[in-house]
Protein backbone atom coordinates (compact mmCIF):
# COMPACT_ATOMS: atom_id res chain seq x y z
CA UNK A 1 0.00 0.00 0.00
CA UNK A 2 1.25 3.44 -0.81
CA UNK A 3 0.94 6.85 1.16
CA UNK A 4 2.13 8.75 -2.09
CA UNK A 5 0.63 11.51 -2.33
CA UNK A 6 -1.61 12.83 -4.83
CA UNK A 7 -1.94 16.73 -4.54
CA UNK A 8 1.61 17.62 -4.60
CA UNK A 9 2.81 15.91 -8.05
CA UNK A 10 4.87 13.36 -6.64
CA UNK A 11 7.45 15.58 -4.77
CA UNK A 12 10.75 13.79 -5.94
CA UNK A 13 13.01 15.20 -8.18
CA UNK A 14 13.26 13.37 -11.18
CA UNK A 15 16.68 14.45 -12.17
CA UNK A 16 18.42 11.84 -9.19
CA UNK A 17 18.03 9.44 -12.26
CA UNK A 18 20.19 10.88 -14.97
CA UNK A 19 19.77 9.24 -18.43
CA UNK A 20 22.67 7.62 -20.16
CA UNK A 21 25.20 9.33 -21.94
CA UNK A 22 23.44 13.36 -20.38
CA UNK A 23 25.83 14.23 -17.10
CA UNK A 24 23.48 14.21 -14.20
CA UNK A 25 21.96 17.52 -12.99
CA UNK A 26 22.79 19.61 -10.68
CA UNK A 27 21.78 17.95 -7.42
CA UNK A 28 19.23 20.71 -5.65
CA UNK A 29 17.54 18.44 -3.21
CA UNK A 30 16.48 18.06 -0.03
CA UNK A 31 18.44 15.31 1.94
CA UNK A 32 15.65 12.88 3.16
CA UNK A 33 18.20 13.06 6.76
CA UNK A 34 17.93 16.33 7.10
CA UNK A 35 13.48 15.68 7.21
CA UNK A 36 13.92 13.29 9.80
CA UNK A 37 16.48 15.08 12.09
CA UNK A 38 14.29 18.55 12.02
CA UNK A 39 11.24 17.44 11.66
CA UNK A 40 10.76 13.48 12.82
CA UNK A 41 9.12 14.92 16.19
CA UNK A 42 6.58 17.05 14.33
CA UNK A 43 5.44 14.47 11.82
CA UNK A 44 4.89 12.14 14.84
CA UNK A 45 2.70 14.62 16.79
CA UNK A 46 0.70 15.22 13.65
CA UNK A 47 0.21 11.45 13.28
CA UNK A 48 -0.28 11.21 17.06
CA UNK A 49 -3.56 13.33 16.36
CA UNK A 50 -5.08 11.74 13.60
CA UNK A 51 -4.78 8.52 14.82
CA UNK A 52 -4.99 8.67 18.77
CA UNK A 53 -1.92 6.70 19.81
CA UNK A 54 1.82 7.46 19.73
CA UNK A 55 2.94 3.71 19.01
CA UNK A 56 0.48 3.46 15.47
CA UNK A 57 1.71 7.29 15.18
CA UNK A 58 5.66 6.39 15.17
CA UNK A 59 4.46 3.82 12.99
CA UNK A 60 3.16 5.44 10.42
CA UNK A 61 5.72 7.96 10.25
CA UNK A 62 8.63 5.16 10.06
CA UNK A 63 6.89 3.32 6.96
CA UNK A 64 7.13 6.55 5.27
CA UNK A 65 10.26 7.28 5.59
CA UNK A 66 11.30 3.18 4.95
CA UNK A 67 9.39 3.77 2.02
CA UNK A 68 10.99 7.37 1.12
CA UNK A 69 14.89 5.66 1.63
CA UNK A 70 14.82 3.68 -1.47
CA UNK A 71 17.88 3.98 -3.38
CA UNK A 72 18.04 7.14 -5.83
CA UNK A 73 14.99 8.95 -4.16
CA UNK A 74 15.68 12.80 -3.39
CA UNK A 75 13.52 15.12 -2.13
CA UNK A 76 12.56 18.61 -4.00
CA UNK A 77 13.41 21.30 -1.42
CA UNK A 78 10.16 23.21 -2.32
CA UNK A 79 7.94 20.53 -1.45
CA UNK A 80 9.56 17.89 0.03
CA UNK A 81 8.48 18.31 3.34
CA UNK A 82 5.31 18.89 2.60
CA UNK A 83 5.22 15.64 0.39
CA UNK A 84 6.39 13.92 3.29
CA UNK A 85 3.46 15.74 5.58
CA UNK A 86 1.22 14.66 2.67
CA UNK A 87 2.33 10.88 3.22
CA UNK A 88 2.03 10.96 6.56
CA UNK A 89 -1.47 11.92 6.57
CA UNK A 90 -2.34 9.15 3.81
CA UNK A 91 -0.80 6.67 5.82
CA UNK A 92 -3.10 7.77 9.00
CA UNK A 93 -5.70 7.82 6.46
CA UNK A 94 -5.30 4.24 5.79
CA UNK A 95 -4.91 3.27 9.55
CA UNK A 96 -8.25 4.53 10.22
CA UNK A 97 -9.50 2.77 7.27
CA UNK A 98 -7.87 -0.43 8.56
CA UNK A 99 -9.69 0.27 11.74
CA UNK A 100 -13.17 0.61 10.10
CA UNK A 101 -12.43 -2.48 8.45
CA UNK A 102 -11.39 -4.51 11.39
CA UNK A 103 -15.00 -3.32 13.11
CA UNK A 104 -17.03 -4.87 10.41
CA UNK A 105 -14.78 -8.14 10.31
CA UNK A 106 -13.27 -8.87 13.23
CA UNK A 107 -12.29 -7.61 17.14
CA UNK A 108 -14.53 -4.61 16.84
CA UNK A 109 -13.53 -4.33 20.26
CA UNK A 110 -10.20 -5.18 19.82
CA UNK A 111 -9.52 -2.00 17.52
CA UNK A 112 -11.33 0.15 19.71
CA UNK A 113 -9.09 -0.40 23.07
CA UNK A 114 -6.10 -0.07 20.89
CA UNK A 115 -7.22 2.71 19.42
CA UNK A 116 -7.84 3.89 23.22
CA UNK A 117 -4.38 3.01 24.53
CA UNK A 118 -2.87 5.58 26.10
CA UNK A 119 0.50 6.02 27.70
CA UNK A 120 0.99 6.87 31.54
CA UNK A 121 2.98 10.25 30.44
CA UNK A 122 0.45 10.90 28.10
CA UNK A 123 -2.61 10.43 30.65
CA UNK A 124 -0.92 12.13 32.78
CA UNK A 125 0.05 15.26 30.88
CA UNK A 126 -3.44 15.77 29.78
CA UNK A 127 -6.15 17.38 31.72
CA UNK A 128 -9.94 16.00 31.36
CA UNK A 129 -10.89 18.99 29.44
CA UNK A 130 -8.01 18.43 26.89
CA UNK A 131 -9.08 15.05 26.91
CA UNK A 132 -12.42 15.45 26.20
CA UNK A 133 -11.74 17.63 23.58
CA UNK A 134 -9.50 15.06 21.81
CA UNK A 135 -12.07 12.47 21.95
CA UNK A 136 -14.24 14.72 20.34
CA UNK A 137 -11.85 15.43 17.35
CA UNK A 138 -10.81 11.38 17.51
CA UNK A 139 -15.13 10.99 16.56
CA UNK A 140 -14.80 13.55 13.48
CA UNK A 141 -14.81 11.92 10.27
CA UNK A 142 -11.43 11.66 9.15
CA UNK A 143 -11.32 14.94 6.68
CA UNK A 144 -12.40 17.00 8.89
CA UNK A 145 -10.10 15.73 11.56
CA UNK A 146 -6.92 16.24 8.90
CA UNK A 147 -8.24 19.71 7.86
CA UNK A 148 -8.39 20.95 11.41
CA UNK A 149 -4.93 19.20 12.65
CA UNK A 150 -2.81 21.03 9.62
CA UNK A 151 -5.10 24.61 10.04
CA UNK A 152 -5.16 24.79 13.26
CA UNK A 153 -2.05 22.77 14.55
CA UNK A 154 0.46 23.08 12.06
CA UNK A 155 -0.89 26.34 11.28
CA UNK A 156 -1.03 25.96 7.20
CA UNK A 157 -2.92 28.20 5.23
CA UNK A 158 -5.90 27.30 3.53
CA UNK A 159 -3.47 27.27 0.35
CA UNK A 160 -1.28 24.86 2.03
CA UNK A 161 -4.01 22.56 3.44
CA UNK A 162 -5.86 22.31 0.48
CA UNK A 163 -2.56 21.58 -1.78
CA UNK A 164 -1.51 18.81 0.48
CA UNK A 165 -5.01 17.11 0.93
CA UNK A 166 -5.86 17.68 -2.85
CA UNK A 167 -9.03 19.58 -2.19
CA UNK A 168 -9.92 23.08 -2.90
CA UNK A 169 -9.71 26.10 -1.18
CA UNK A 170 -13.26 26.95 -0.52
CA UNK A 171 -13.89 22.90 0.58
CA UNK A 172 -11.10 23.68 3.16
CA UNK A 173 -12.91 26.52 4.51
CA UNK A 174 -16.20 24.51 4.81
CA UNK A 175 -14.45 21.60 6.47
CA UNK A 176 -12.66 23.75 9.26
CA UNK A 177 -16.24 25.55 10.01
CA UNK A 178 -18.43 22.27 9.81
CA UNK A 179 -15.77 20.28 12.25
CA UNK A 180 -15.30 23.46 14.71
CA UNK A 181 -19.34 23.28 14.81
CA UNK A 182 -19.48 19.71 15.77
CA UNK A 183 -16.92 19.37 17.57
CA UNK A 184 -18.56 22.60 19.87
CA UNK A 185 -22.03 20.51 19.09
CA UNK A 186 -19.98 17.08 20.65
CA UNK A 187 -18.44 19.14 23.56
CA UNK A 188 -21.66 20.83 24.24
CA UNK A 189 -23.27 17.16 24.55
CA UNK A 190 -20.95 15.87 26.81
CA UNK A 191 -20.63 18.66 29.52
CA UNK B 1 -16.90 28.68 17.82
CA UNK B 2 -13.57 30.94 18.87
CA UNK B 3 -14.03 28.87 22.55
CA UNK B 4 -14.27 25.64 20.91
CA UNK B 5 -11.32 26.83 18.59
CA UNK B 6 -8.95 27.96 21.47
CA UNK B 7 -10.06 24.75 23.50
CA UNK B 8 -8.69 22.39 20.27
CA UNK B 9 -5.48 24.41 20.13
CA UNK B 10 -4.82 23.93 23.72
CA UNK B 11 -5.44 20.06 23.79
CA UNK B 12 -3.65 19.63 20.50
CA UNK B 13 -0.61 21.76 21.47
CA UNK B 14 -0.78 19.25 25.05
CA UNK B 15 -0.81 16.19 22.84
CA UNK B 16 1.61 17.31 20.68
CA UNK B 17 3.59 18.55 23.95
CA UNK B 18 3.85 14.56 24.77
CA UNK B 19 6.32 13.68 21.79
CA UNK B 20 9.88 14.60 22.30
CA UNK B 21 12.68 14.18 20.37
CA UNK B 22 14.68 12.03 22.87
CA UNK B 23 11.50 9.48 23.42
CA UNK B 24 11.10 8.82 19.66
CA UNK B 25 12.61 5.36 18.01
CA UNK B 26 15.45 5.72 15.57
CA UNK B 27 14.56 5.41 12.33
CA UNK B 28 14.59 1.04 11.40
CA UNK B 29 15.67 0.77 8.03
CA UNK B 30 14.15 -2.41 6.57
CA UNK B 31 16.40 -5.17 5.98
CA UNK B 32 16.63 -6.12 2.48
CA UNK B 33 17.85 -9.30 0.84
CA UNK B 34 20.96 -9.57 -1.05
CA UNK B 35 19.96 -8.01 -4.42
CA UNK B 36 20.39 -10.20 -7.57
CA UNK B 37 21.48 -9.24 -11.16
CA UNK B 38 19.23 -7.02 -13.16
CA UNK B 39 18.56 -9.57 -15.84
CA UNK B 40 17.37 -12.19 -13.57
CA UNK B 41 14.05 -11.06 -12.82
CA UNK B 42 13.29 -10.58 -16.43
CA UNK B 43 14.57 -13.76 -17.57
CA UNK B 44 12.67 -15.41 -14.54
CA UNK B 45 9.07 -13.68 -15.35
CA UNK B 46 9.83 -14.47 -19.19
CA UNK B 47 10.33 -18.72 -17.76
CA UNK B 48 7.45 -18.35 -15.85
CA UNK B 49 4.84 -17.39 -18.23
CA UNK B 50 6.41 -19.84 -20.96
CA UNK B 51 6.25 -22.43 -18.67
CA UNK B 52 2.38 -21.20 -17.68
CA UNK B 53 1.71 -21.02 -21.43
CA UNK B 54 3.20 -24.50 -21.79
CA UNK B 55 1.52 -26.13 -19.35
CA UNK B 56 -1.64 -24.78 -19.95
CA UNK B 57 -1.26 -25.71 -23.59
CA UNK B 58 0.12 -29.30 -23.10
CA UNK B 59 -3.23 -30.06 -20.54
CA UNK B 60 -5.71 -28.22 -22.99
CA UNK B 61 -4.02 -30.45 -26.05
CA UNK B 62 -4.19 -26.85 -28.21
CA UNK B 63 -1.69 -24.07 -28.69
CA UNK B 64 -3.34 -20.90 -27.22
CA UNK B 65 -4.71 -18.67 -30.20
CA UNK B 66 -3.13 -15.04 -30.82
CA UNK B 67 -4.26 -12.42 -28.35
CA UNK B 68 -6.29 -15.39 -26.44
CA UNK B 69 -6.20 -14.42 -22.98
CA UNK B 70 -4.96 -16.97 -20.05
CA UNK B 71 -7.45 -17.09 -17.43
CA UNK B 72 -8.19 -19.56 -14.18
CA UNK B 73 -8.87 -23.01 -15.93
CA UNK B 74 -10.74 -23.97 -13.12
CA UNK B 75 -14.72 -22.51 -14.17
CA UNK B 76 -15.99 -19.91 -11.42
CA UNK B 77 -19.35 -20.51 -10.29
CA UNK B 78 -20.69 -17.24 -11.24
CA UNK B 79 -19.40 -15.40 -13.93
CA UNK B 80 -19.26 -11.77 -11.54
CA UNK B 81 -18.51 -10.37 -7.94
CA UNK B 82 -18.74 -7.43 -6.30
CA UNK B 83 -15.98 -5.70 -4.19
CA UNK B 84 -15.99 -3.30 -1.88
CA UNK B 85 -12.37 -2.55 -1.92
CA UNK B 86 -10.05 -0.34 1.07
CA UNK B 87 -9.88 2.86 -0.17
CA UNK B 88 -11.76 2.50 -3.74
CA UNK B 89 -14.96 2.65 -5.24
CA UNK B 90 -17.11 -0.81 -4.96
CA UNK B 91 -16.91 -2.36 -8.19
CA UNK B 92 -18.55 -5.21 -9.86
CA UNK B 93 -15.74 -7.38 -11.61
CA UNK B 94 -15.22 -10.35 -13.80
CA UNK B 95 -14.17 -13.49 -11.87
CA UNK B 96 -12.19 -14.90 -14.41
CA UNK B 97 -10.02 -11.96 -15.32
CA UNK B 98 -11.05 -9.17 -12.62
CA UNK B 99 -11.64 -6.23 -15.10
CA UNK B 100 -14.26 -4.28 -13.37
CA UNK B 101 -17.47 -4.14 -15.82
CA UNK B 102 -19.43 -1.58 -13.39
CA UNK B 103 -19.19 0.90 -10.07
CA UNK B 104 -21.57 1.53 -7.98
CA UNK B 105 -23.19 4.79 -7.85
CA UNK B 106 -22.35 5.18 -4.12
CA UNK B 107 -21.66 8.58 -2.54
CA UNK B 108 -18.25 7.00 -1.55
CA UNK B 109 -16.81 8.47 2.09
CA UNK B 110 -13.75 6.70 1.61
CA UNK B 111 -12.99 5.62 5.16
CA UNK B 112 -15.63 3.72 5.62
CA UNK B 113 -15.73 0.90 2.62
CA UNK B 114 -19.61 -0.44 2.33
CA UNK B 115 -20.30 -3.85 3.49
CA UNK B 116 -21.88 -6.17 0.53
CA UNK B 117 -23.58 -9.66 0.60
CA UNK B 118 -25.89 -11.06 -2.32
CA UNK B 119 -29.24 -12.34 -2.32
CA UNK B 120 -31.49 -14.69 -3.98
CA UNK B 121 -32.20 -14.10 -7.99
CA UNK B 122 -29.18 -12.14 -8.80
CA UNK B 123 -29.80 -9.21 -6.12
CA UNK B 124 -27.16 -7.73 -3.48
CA UNK B 125 -27.47 -5.34 -0.74
CA UNK B 126 -24.86 -2.89 -0.05
CA UNK B 127 -24.58 -0.96 3.44
CA UNK B 128 -22.72 2.54 2.80
CA UNK B 129 -21.96 5.72 4.97
CA UNK B 130 -23.42 8.24 2.27
CA UNK B 131 -22.89 12.39 1.99
CA UNK B 132 -25.69 14.08 4.30
CA UNK B 133 -26.43 10.96 6.55
CA UNK B 134 -24.70 10.71 9.82
CA UNK B 135 -25.28 6.65 9.60
CA UNK B 136 -25.08 3.70 6.92
CA UNK B 137 -27.92 3.87 4.26
CA UNK B 138 -28.72 0.35 2.92
CA UNK B 139 -29.50 -0.13 -0.91
CA UNK B 140 -29.94 -3.23 -3.23
CA UNK B 141 -29.40 -3.82 -6.74
CA UNK B 142 -29.08 -6.48 -9.48
CA UNK B 143 -26.78 -7.38 -12.30
CA UNK B 144 -27.05 -8.07 -15.51
CA UNK B 145 -25.90 -10.81 -17.63
CA UNK B 146 -23.38 -8.47 -18.67
CA UNK B 147 -22.48 -7.17 -15.03
CA UNK B 148 -23.62 -4.19 -14.69
CA UNK B 149 -25.59 -2.62 -12.20
CA UNK B 150 -29.65 -1.95 -12.91
CA UNK B 151 -32.41 -1.31 -10.49
CA UNK B 152 -29.93 0.53 -7.61
CA UNK B 153 -32.02 2.03 -5.00
CA UNK B 154 -32.16 2.49 -1.58
CA UNK B 155 -33.76 0.02 0.55
CA UNK B 156 -36.96 0.94 2.56
CA UNK B 157 -36.13 1.46 6.24
CA UNK B 158 -32.59 0.70 5.26
CA UNK B 159 -31.32 4.38 6.59
CA UNK B 160 -29.52 3.11 10.26
CA UNK B 161 -29.43 5.84 13.21
CA UNK B 162 -26.61 8.66 13.80
CA UNK B 163 -23.03 6.60 14.10
CA UNK B 164 -25.04 3.21 13.17
CA UNK B 165 -23.12 0.99 10.61
CA UNK B 166 -23.77 -2.94 9.68
CA UNK B 167 -21.14 -5.22 10.83
CA UNK B 168 -22.26 -8.52 9.00
CA UNK B 169 -25.46 -8.83 6.31
CA UNK B 170 -27.64 -11.63 5.22
CA UNK B 171 -30.52 -11.89 2.91
CA UNK B 172 -32.78 -14.13 3.50
CA UNK B 173 -33.80 -17.45 0.67
CA UNK B 174 -36.91 -15.50 -0.74
CA UNK B 175 -35.26 -11.92 -0.81
CA UNK B 176 -38.02 -10.61 1.50
CA UNK B 177 -35.77 -9.88 4.61
CA UNK B 178 -32.47 -8.72 5.16
CA UNK B 179 -30.22 -9.47 8.52
CA UNK B 180 -27.52 -7.18 10.02
CA UNK B 181 -25.46 -6.87 12.73
CA UNK B 182 -26.22 -2.93 13.95
CA UNK B 183 -23.06 -1.42 15.52
CA UNK B 184 -21.91 2.03 16.32
CA UNK B 185 -19.02 3.50 14.79
CA UNK B 186 -15.31 3.38 16.44
CA UNK B 187 -14.69 6.76 18.35
CA UNK B 188 -17.77 6.91 20.26
CA UNK B 189 -18.54 4.26 22.83
CA UNK B 190 -20.26 1.64 21.33
CA UNK B 191 -23.15 -0.44 22.86
CA UNK B 192 -23.19 -4.26 22.29
CA UNK B 193 -24.40 -5.56 18.94
CA UNK B 194 -28.08 -5.80 18.07
CA UNK B 195 -29.31 -8.48 15.77
CA UNK B 196 -31.71 -6.36 13.14
CA UNK B 197 -34.33 -8.29 10.50
CA UNK B 198 -35.62 -5.72 8.35
CA UNK B 199 -38.75 -6.23 5.88
CA UNK B 200 -37.21 -5.44 2.39
CA UNK B 201 -40.33 -4.32 1.30
CA UNK B 202 -42.04 -2.76 4.33
CA UNK B 203 -38.87 -1.58 5.77
CA UNK B 204 -40.05 -3.20 9.35
CA UNK B 205 -37.60 -4.12 11.57
CA UNK B 206 -37.09 -6.36 14.33
CA UNK B 207 -34.25 -6.42 17.16
CA UNK B 208 -32.90 -8.85 18.98
CA UNK B 209 -30.71 -7.53 21.58
CA UNK B 210 -27.30 -9.47 23.15
CA UNK B 211 -27.96 -10.76 25.84
CA UNK B 212 -25.15 -11.89 28.41
CA UNK B 213 -23.44 -15.25 27.50
CA UNK B 214 -22.02 -16.09 30.49
CA UNK B 215 -21.71 -14.01 33.91
CA UNK B 216 -19.88 -10.75 33.11
CA UNK B 217 -19.95 -11.45 28.80
CA UNK B 218 -22.34 -8.90 27.82
CA UNK B 219 -20.42 -7.09 24.83
CA UNK B 220 -21.65 -8.81 22.06
CA UNK B 221 -19.84 -8.53 18.43
CA UNK B 222 -21.88 -9.89 15.60
CA UNK B 223 -19.01 -11.91 13.58
CA UNK B 224 -21.50 -13.66 10.80
CA UNK B 225 -24.99 -14.54 9.96
CA UNK B 226 -26.65 -16.98 7.56
CA UNK B 227 -30.29 -18.29 6.92
CA UNK B 228 -31.56 -21.71 6.79
CA UNK B 229 -33.61 -23.04 3.46
CA UNK B 230 -36.89 -22.29 4.67
CA UNK B 231 -36.04 -18.98 5.75
CA UNK B 232 -37.46 -19.37 9.07
CA UNK B 233 -34.59 -19.66 11.30
CA UNK B 234 -31.34 -17.18 11.07
CA UNK B 235 -28.19 -18.33 12.93
CA UNK B 236 -26.15 -15.92 14.28
CA UNK B 237 -21.86 -16.31 15.34
CA UNK B 238 -21.60 -13.93 18.80
CA UNK B 239 -18.45 -13.19 20.29
CA UNK B 240 -18.94 -11.96 23.49
CA UNK B 241 -16.21 -10.51 25.93
CA UNK B 242 -16.10 -9.10 29.35
CA UNK B 243 -16.00 -5.40 28.02
CA UNK B 244 -15.60 -4.02 24.79
CA UNK B 245 -11.55 -4.94 24.28
CA UNK B 246 -9.73 -8.29 24.70
CA UNK B 247 -7.10 -9.41 22.35
CA UNK B 248 -7.58 -12.93 22.11
CA UNK B 249 -3.62 -13.32 22.18
CA UNK B 250 -3.84 -11.86 25.41
CA UNK B 251 -6.40 -13.28 27.07
CA UNK B 252 -6.79 -16.59 24.97
CA UNK B 253 -9.86 -18.38 24.86
CA UNK B 254 -11.20 -17.45 28.50
CA UNK B 255 -11.11 -13.77 27.68
CA UNK B 256 -13.66 -14.43 24.71
CA UNK B 257 -16.84 -16.72 24.05
CA UNK B 258 -17.81 -17.66 20.97
CA UNK B 259 -21.69 -19.42 20.41
CA UNK B 260 -23.43 -20.38 17.02
CA UNK B 261 -27.01 -19.56 17.82
CA UNK B 262 -29.97 -20.10 16.30
CA UNK B 263 -33.11 -17.66 15.84
CA UNK B 264 -36.42 -18.54 15.07
CA UNK B 265 -37.93 -15.50 13.38
CA UNK B 266 -41.19 -16.20 14.79
CA UNK B 267 -40.21 -15.19 17.95
CA UNK B 268 -40.64 -11.53 17.14
CA UNK B 269 -37.61 -10.31 19.01
CA UNK B 270 -35.79 -10.92 22.00
CA UNK B 271 -32.34 -11.80 23.06
CA UNK B 272 -29.51 -13.41 20.82
CA UNK B 273 -28.75 -15.77 23.65
CA UNK B 274 -32.53 -16.93 23.53
CA UNK B 275 -32.09 -18.87 20.17
CA UNK B 276 -30.84 -22.47 20.57
CA UNK B 277 -27.39 -23.43 21.19
CA UNK B 278 -26.29 -25.31 18.24
CA UNK B 279 -22.44 -24.67 18.58
CA UNK B 280 -19.90 -23.12 21.27
CA UNK B 281 -16.31 -22.55 21.43
CA UNK B 282 -13.72 -25.55 22.80
CA UNK B 283 -10.92 -27.01 23.19
CA UNK B 284 -11.33 -28.48 19.76
CA UNK B 285 -12.76 -25.07 18.28
CA UNK B 286 -11.28 -22.59 20.18
CA UNK B 287 -11.28 -19.59 18.41
CA UNK B 288 -14.52 -19.56 16.03
CA UNK B 289 -14.08 -16.63 13.77
CA UNK B 290 -16.76 -17.47 11.09
CA UNK B 291 -20.32 -19.63 11.01
CA UNK B 292 -22.33 -20.51 8.14
CA UNK B 293 -25.68 -22.92 7.95
CA UNK B 294 -26.36 -25.19 5.58
CA UNK B 295 -29.32 -24.86 3.69
CA UNK B 296 -30.91 -27.57 5.32
CA UNK B 297 -30.31 -26.40 9.17
CA UNK B 298 -27.87 -29.81 9.50
CA UNK B 299 -24.44 -28.73 8.93
CA UNK B 300 -22.06 -25.16 9.63
CA UNK B 301 -19.31 -24.55 7.62
CA UNK B 302 -17.13 -22.27 10.29
CA UNK B 303 -13.82 -20.65 9.43
CA UNK B 304 -11.92 -21.85 12.76
CA UNK B 305 -8.06 -21.09 14.64
CA UNK B 306 -5.88 -22.92 16.50
CA UNK B 307 -2.70 -23.28 17.71
CA UNK B 308 -0.60 -20.49 19.28
CA UNK B 309 -0.80 -17.10 18.13
CA UNK B 310 2.97 -16.29 15.84
CA UNK B 311 4.11 -12.55 15.73
CA UNK B 312 7.31 -11.30 13.99
CA UNK B 313 10.23 -9.95 15.70
CA UNK B 314 8.45 -6.62 16.81
CA UNK B 315 4.72 -7.48 17.78
CA UNK B 316 3.13 -10.41 19.00
CA UNK B 317 0.50 -12.49 16.83
CA UNK B 318 -2.88 -11.31 16.69
CA UNK B 319 -4.27 -14.82 15.71
CA UNK B 320 -3.96 -18.67 16.91
CA UNK B 321 -1.99 -19.78 13.27
CA UNK B 322 -3.70 -22.93 12.27
CA UNK B 323 -6.40 -21.45 10.05
CA UNK B 324 -9.20 -23.97 8.87
CA UNK B 325 -12.56 -24.16 7.21
CA UNK B 326 -14.48 -27.38 8.42
CA UNK B 327 -17.83 -28.40 8.33
CA UNK B 328 -19.61 -29.54 12.07
CA UNK B 329 -22.39 -31.43 12.73
CA UNK B 330 -24.98 -28.69 13.78
CA UNK B 331 -26.83 -31.81 15.96
CA UNK B 332 -23.57 -32.93 17.53
CA UNK B 333 -21.24 -30.19 17.26
CA UNK B 334 -18.79 -32.62 16.05
CA UNK B 335 -16.19 -32.05 12.93
CA UNK B 336 -17.39 -33.97 9.96
CA UNK B 337 -14.81 -33.13 7.21
CA UNK B 338 -12.17 -29.82 6.72
CA UNK B 339 -12.77 -28.12 3.15
CA UNK B 340 -9.67 -26.26 3.19
CA UNK B 341 -6.52 -25.77 5.63
CA UNK B 342 -4.02 -23.21 5.53
CA UNK B 343 -0.86 -21.95 8.01
CA UNK B 344 -1.65 -18.39 8.73
CA UNK B 345 2.09 -18.04 10.27
CA UNK B 346 2.77 -14.23 11.18
CA UNK B 347 -0.44 -12.51 12.32
CA UNK B 348 1.78 -9.57 13.78
CA UNK B 349 0.50 -6.40 12.91
CA UNK B 350 2.37 -3.15 12.51
CA UNK B 351 -0.48 -0.95 12.43
CA UNK B 352 -2.72 -1.71 15.73
CA UNK B 353 -5.41 -3.77 14.00
CA UNK B 354 -5.76 -7.11 13.41
CA UNK B 355 -6.60 -8.74 9.80
CA UNK B 356 -10.53 -9.38 8.76
CA UNK B 357 -10.99 -12.94 8.86
CA UNK B 358 -14.50 -13.21 6.40
CA UNK B 359 -16.64 -16.78 4.99
CA UNK B 360 -19.28 -15.26 3.01
CA UNK B 361 -21.52 -18.06 0.34
CA UNK B 362 -23.71 -17.50 -2.78
CA UNK B 363 -27.21 -17.70 -2.58
CA UNK B 364 -27.06 -21.20 -3.09
CA UNK B 365 -25.35 -21.63 -0.31
CA UNK B 366 -22.72 -23.98 -2.16
CA UNK B 367 -19.84 -21.39 -2.77
CA UNK B 368 -17.54 -20.03 -0.20
CA UNK B 369 -15.89 -17.14 -0.07
CA UNK B 370 -12.70 -16.88 1.47
CA UNK B 371 -11.05 -13.15 2.51
CA UNK B 372 -8.38 -13.06 5.00
CA UNK B 373 -6.04 -10.12 5.93
CA UNK B 374 -5.16 -6.72 4.59
CA UNK B 375 -1.80 -6.96 4.54
CA UNK B 376 0.46 -4.15 5.07
CA UNK B 377 3.67 -3.63 7.29
CA UNK B 378 4.92 -6.80 8.19
CA UNK B 379 1.73 -9.44 7.59
CA UNK B 380 1.95 -11.61 5.02
CA UNK B 381 -1.20 -13.54 5.43
CA UNK B 382 -3.37 -11.85 3.25
CA UNK B 383 -5.26 -13.82 0.73
CA UNK B 384 -8.82 -14.00 -0.60
CA UNK B 385 -10.49 -16.27 -3.03
CA UNK B 386 -13.25 -19.63 -3.52
CA UNK B 387 -13.17 -23.29 -2.29
CA UNK B 388 -13.26 -25.77 -4.36
CA UNK B 389 -11.74 -29.32 -3.80
CA UNK B 390 -9.69 -28.61 -0.98
CA UNK B 391 -8.05 -25.61 -3.04
CA UNK B 392 -8.31 -21.96 -3.02
CA UNK B 393 -8.56 -20.60 -6.39
CA UNK B 394 -7.42 -16.95 -6.19
CA UNK B 395 -10.04 -14.26 -7.32
CA UNK B 396 -8.74 -11.70 -9.49
CA UNK B 397 -6.91 -9.57 -9.09
CA UNK B 398 -4.56 -11.25 -6.53
CA UNK B 399 -3.43 -7.95 -5.00
CA UNK B 400 -4.79 -8.60 -1.61
CA UNK B 401 -6.75 -5.40 -2.32
CA UNK B 402 -9.98 -6.50 -0.72
CA UNK B 403 -12.31 -5.69 1.99
CA UNK B 404 -15.96 -7.08 1.49
CA UNK B 405 -16.82 -9.46 -1.54
CA UNK B 406 -20.55 -11.02 -2.46
CA UNK B 407 -21.54 -13.07 -5.60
Amino acid sequence: MSYAPTGLGDGLDARAKPRPGNPPAAPETLDLALIFRDHHAQLVRIALLLVGDRPTAEDVVQDVFARLCAPGRRLLPATGLAYVRAAVVNGCRSVQRRRVLTRRFEGARDALRRDSQESAEYTAILAEDRKQVLAALAALPHRRREVLVLRFYLNLTVAEVATMLGISQGTVKSTAARGLEALGRQLREDS
Amino acid sequence: MTGTLDRLTDAMTAAGDTVQDATLRPLIRRERGRRLPRWVAPVAAAAAVALVIGSAAALSGRQPGPGRPVVSSVTAPHRFYVESALGDMTVVRSTATGAVTAKLPIPYRDADPPVVTAGPGGAFYVAAFVRGASGERIYRFRLTSTGHVIGFSPLPGGLLGPGQMSDSMAASPSGSLLAFGLAGTYGHNPPPDQLVVINTVTGAKTTWRGGVARPGFKWLKIASLSWTGDGKKLVVLGQWTRTDSGFYSETGPAGRIAEVREIDLASGGGRVTGGRLLLRQSALFPYIAQALISPDGSTITALVLKGGAVGSKQISGTYPEDMSVAQISAATGRRLSVLYRRRLGDTGEINGAPDPLALSNDATGRNLMLNVGLCVGHCTTGFNGWIRGGRLIPLQPTDGRLASEAW
